[in-house]
């Protein structure tokens, strides 16, 4: 009985088989394609493949180093990982002077996809020899005074972006003595060269394709021009080099004896100066010396 | 001449007898309110005293009225306390204001207590309780707490007035047997050049234009308290619920309907005489700038005759209604003012020429005591007391005035009060009501001869019929003649502020329009 089940469904095997081989070489395709576009607009700001390092690691043969589970997870949220103390993850965190990487937007699917690029491009580039891998980009500064008073006059405003986008010191902050008021709703951008290794290119990504979904989202429509990136990145630059940090000084003792010579200054004027005033009532005398009881109850 | 009518008052301090059912009546009607415990529109004071609040004649405790810098005529004066740079210096701070310890703390008695005590072995008693906080108390103060002397080292002896006055002579006013003492009760004196109103920063006091009663505009009022400090006789309070500020308003809801205000109403005494007068406004500023001595001259001089022809024309010409004339000509206020010169402003040298004028008092009557005449015993009528003793309690001297320099008072003393200084003036009036008082001696005792008694109305200035007037004013007068009130004329006194055409046609049942709240 079970053969003839099976002998009436013969002929539809070879067809369902072909029909399911060739979904799975079209979606296979697909996949590649829809990953390569997932990769230049969210990854390849920070990451390359085969092309060095940028601001992330080169993803090139991470498909060998890490299991496909542990990539899909981190891919998905690296700073759920972090905080799950996971090990691997912690020590890329330290690797990268603690500049983590955004959660991502992308679906699980999407970040199969990704994956797979990732995996077919590295594949490929291992069986070519590492030729035609783009190399990670590389940005020359040349930071002149002007480009760095620009750079300070837009960070907080006092020239306006040319798309008009937002004055960075809404959200950022930097130590800067001619800047008061930074905002804090983002990281302060104090010590930024330093923290990417005083490579130009890295932080350029930032103000060119940033990685941040709420910054990305604030200006992509009023996006920066390459002039005032440049200008902002000296600037920054300056910032972090030039230590135009507004340290706290401490002035010992001195700072409370000039309060309080101040206050007593202050006060001998008040004195002086109303020296006339009526001061209590004109009764004082008389009540002082008038026997009271005692009042248990008066709250 | 620019004429104007002010209710102007006075108040014959011969009469007061210092029972403070006007300052009762007032309280009643007015400050027996919330934030209003401790103000007394009207007060009663023992002078000598310090009065409430105490010493609030010491302006240089107070900072209260007009100073003028220099000597010369031409000098201006400026408020002592307050004012446009004084002002705006003390905004926050205003360091002259009475507290409320000057003026004395609120109170009341838990009176429930002593019905709703438990039975038990100790009697109930009603503890004092402040009207402020609501806590029990020792009362420490009260606005009349130097009533009738009491408390004299106090507060007698430390009286404002006293200061001209030799150590000699204010020893000798509290001797036992020469100490005296007389009743000043003091409302509002609705000035003609009054320091509140100068000093309020948010211009919220104003004087009424057609009867030229001081007010203030609780809607604009702000709380600065300038004018509490600006007033120098420290009639203008702080009400610290509402946190605005009041002031006697001369009853004038009262007023504007033909009444007399409550105080003088209720007055047991029949001190109190409230009237018309016409004053050209364009000799303000010239006379509280005027020297200390022409100062009370020069406030009396603003006063017109209503009788004057001319002073009735202008008087038209400004819009002063006929009615308001016609009462301005039955003045009780002119006539003692002006006409007969028996009243004089209380402290003229604050500057903001006071409209409440008082009667000086002349009593305590001197007398000497002397050896009584049988014969003079005999001619007295049946119903006269006839002692056993043959002591004469005299009144009578051959120097008429003589007693004058003898009175307790010194004159210096009243000439403090009343006069900024000037002892000549007060003798005038002093010998002038004496006069009227042997001059009735003349016409119901007989006992003084008719020339003696014409030798002496001539002697202060009167004439038998002036004496007269001035017997029936003060002694015999009735409710109409004491209180002269013109007729209000509201409906002009308002055409002058809105346009009253809107309203016709309108008229009905109407809205009501949002309450008075302070309007911060």
């Amino acid at each position: 009985m079970g053969c003839s089940f099976f002998a009436e469904w013969r002929i539809p095997v070879p067809g369902a088989l072909i029909f399911v081989l060739s979904m799975a070489m079209f979606s296979d395709g697909w996949a590649q394609q829809a990953g390569e576009e997932l990769f230049q607009t969210t990854c390849a700001a920070c990451h390359t493949i085969g092309g060095g390092r940028l601001v992330g690691p080169d993803l090139a043969g991470c498909n060998e180093a890490r299991s496909q589970e542990w990539l899909e997870q981190f891919v998905k949220s690296p700073q759920t990982m972090i905080k799950n103390e996971d090990s691997e993850a912690v020590a890329l965190l330290a690797e990268y002077n603690g500049i983590m990487m955004p959660d991502t937007q992308m679906s699980g699917h999407q970040i199969q996809d990704v994956l797979h690029y990732i995996r077919v491009t590295s594949e490929a580039l291992k069986s070519s020899g590492g030729e035609g891998a783009t190399p990670a980009p590389t940005v020359t500064l040349a930071s002149t005074p002007e480009d760095i008073e620009k750079g300070r006059k837009m960070f907080f405003g006092a020239i306006r972006l040319e798309k008009g986008g937002v004055a960075c010191n809404a959200c950022h902050d930097v130590r800067h003595d001619a800047i008061v008021g930074g905002g804090n709703l983002s990281l302060g951008l104090n010590k930024v060269f330093t923290k990417y290794d005083d490579v130009t290119a890295r932080v350029h990504v930032h103000l060119h394709k940033t990685p941040h979904p709420i910054m990305r989202a604030a200006y992509a429509d009023n996006p920066l021009t390459e002039e005032e990136i440049m200008a902002l990145i000296a600037f920054l630059k300056h910032a972090d080099t030039e230590e135009t940090t507004d340290s706290p000084k401490y002035d010992g003792i001195g700072l409370f004896l000039s309060g309080a010579v101040g206050a007593a200054i202050l006060f001998l004027f008040f004195g002086i100066f109303w020296r006339g005033r009526k001061s209590g009532s004109v009764n004082q005398a008389i009540y002082e010396r008038q026997v009271t009881s005692v009042v248990e109850d008066r709250v | 001449m620019d004429i104007r009518s002010q209710i102007s008052m006075i108040f014959h301090l011969d009469k007061c007898i210092g029972c403070h059912t006007c300052s009762v009546a007032c309280k009643n009607i007015w400050t027996d309110r919330k934030g209003a415990e401790y103000q007394w529109w009207n007060n009663v004071e023992t002078k000598p005293g310090t009065g409430y609040p105490t010493k609030w004649e010491d302006q240089d405790i107070y900072k209260g009225g007009w100073e003028k810098k220099g000597n010369g005529s031409g000098d201006s004066i400026n408020l002592k306390g307050a004012g446009k740079t004084k002002g705006l210096g003390n905004i926050f701070h205003n360091p002259n204001l009475p507290v409320i310890d000057d003026y004395y703390e609120p109170f009341t008695y838990k009176y429930l207590d002593l019905i709703e005590a438990k039975a038990g072995d100790d009697q109930p008693t009603a503890r004092p309780v402040s009207l402020i906080t609501g806590d029990p108390i020792d009362i420490k103060s009260g606005p009349n707490w130097d009533d009738d002397l009491s408390g004299s080292p106090d507060y007698a002896r430390k009286d404002p007035n006293l200061e001209n006055l030799s150590p000699a002579e204010q020893e000798a006013m509290f001797q036992l047997e020469k100490m005296a003492f007389f009743y000043l009760p003091r409302i509002c004196n609705h000035c003609l050049n009054p320091a509140c109103v100068a000093s309020c920063p948010s211009g919220a006091l104003y004087k009424r234009g057609e009867d030229g009663i001081v007010l203030v505009n609780q809607e604009v009022c702000r709380g600065w308290r300038m004018c509490v400090t600006a007033c120098p006789y420290k009639k203008t309070y702080y009400n610290w619920h509402t946190g605005k500020s009041e002031k006697c308003i001369l009853c004038f809801p009262r007023i504007e309907a033909g009444l007399a205000p409550a105080c003088m109403h209720s007055c047991v005494g029949r001190i109190r005489y409230l009237g018309v007068v016409l004053y050209d406004a364009d000799k303000i500023e010239q006379a509280a700038a005027s020297d200390e001595k022409d100062l009370v001259q020069n406030h009396m001089d603003i006063m017109l005759d209503p009788n004057d022809p001319d002073v009735i024309e202008a008087a038209k010409a400004n819009g002063i209604a006929d009615s308001t004339i016609r009462s301005a000509q039955a003045s009780p206020t002119y006539k003692f003012v002006k006409e007969w010169g028996l009243a004089l402003p209380l402290h003229s040298e604050f500057r903001t020429l006071p409209m409440l004028f008082y009667v000086p008092p002349l009593l305590p009557v001197m007398a000497s005591l002397g050896k009584s005449d049988p014969e003079q015993l005999d001619k007295m009528g049946p119903v006269v007391k006839k002692w056993d003793d043959d002591w004469l309690y005299d009144t009578s001297t051959d120097d008429i005035f003589g007693t004058l320099d003898q009175a307790r008072f010194p004159i210096e003393y009243m000439a403090n009060l009343f006069s900024a200084g000037d002892t000549a003036m007060i003798r005038a009036r002093l010998e002038k009501l004496m006069a009227v008082r042997i001059y009735r001696r003349h016409v119901t005792v007989g006992d003084v001869s008719e020339e003696k008694s014409n030798e002496v109305l001539k002697q202060a200035g009167l004439t038998a019929q002036m004496a007269e007037d001035i017997y029936y004013l003060t002694s015999l007068a009735k409710f109409d003649d004491r209180f002269v009130i013109p007729a209000a004329h509201r409906e002009q006194a308002i055409e002058m502020m809105e346009f009253t055409g809107d309203k016709k046609g309108s008229a009905g049942f109407g809205f009501k329009e949002g309450s008075a709240q302070r309007g911060l």
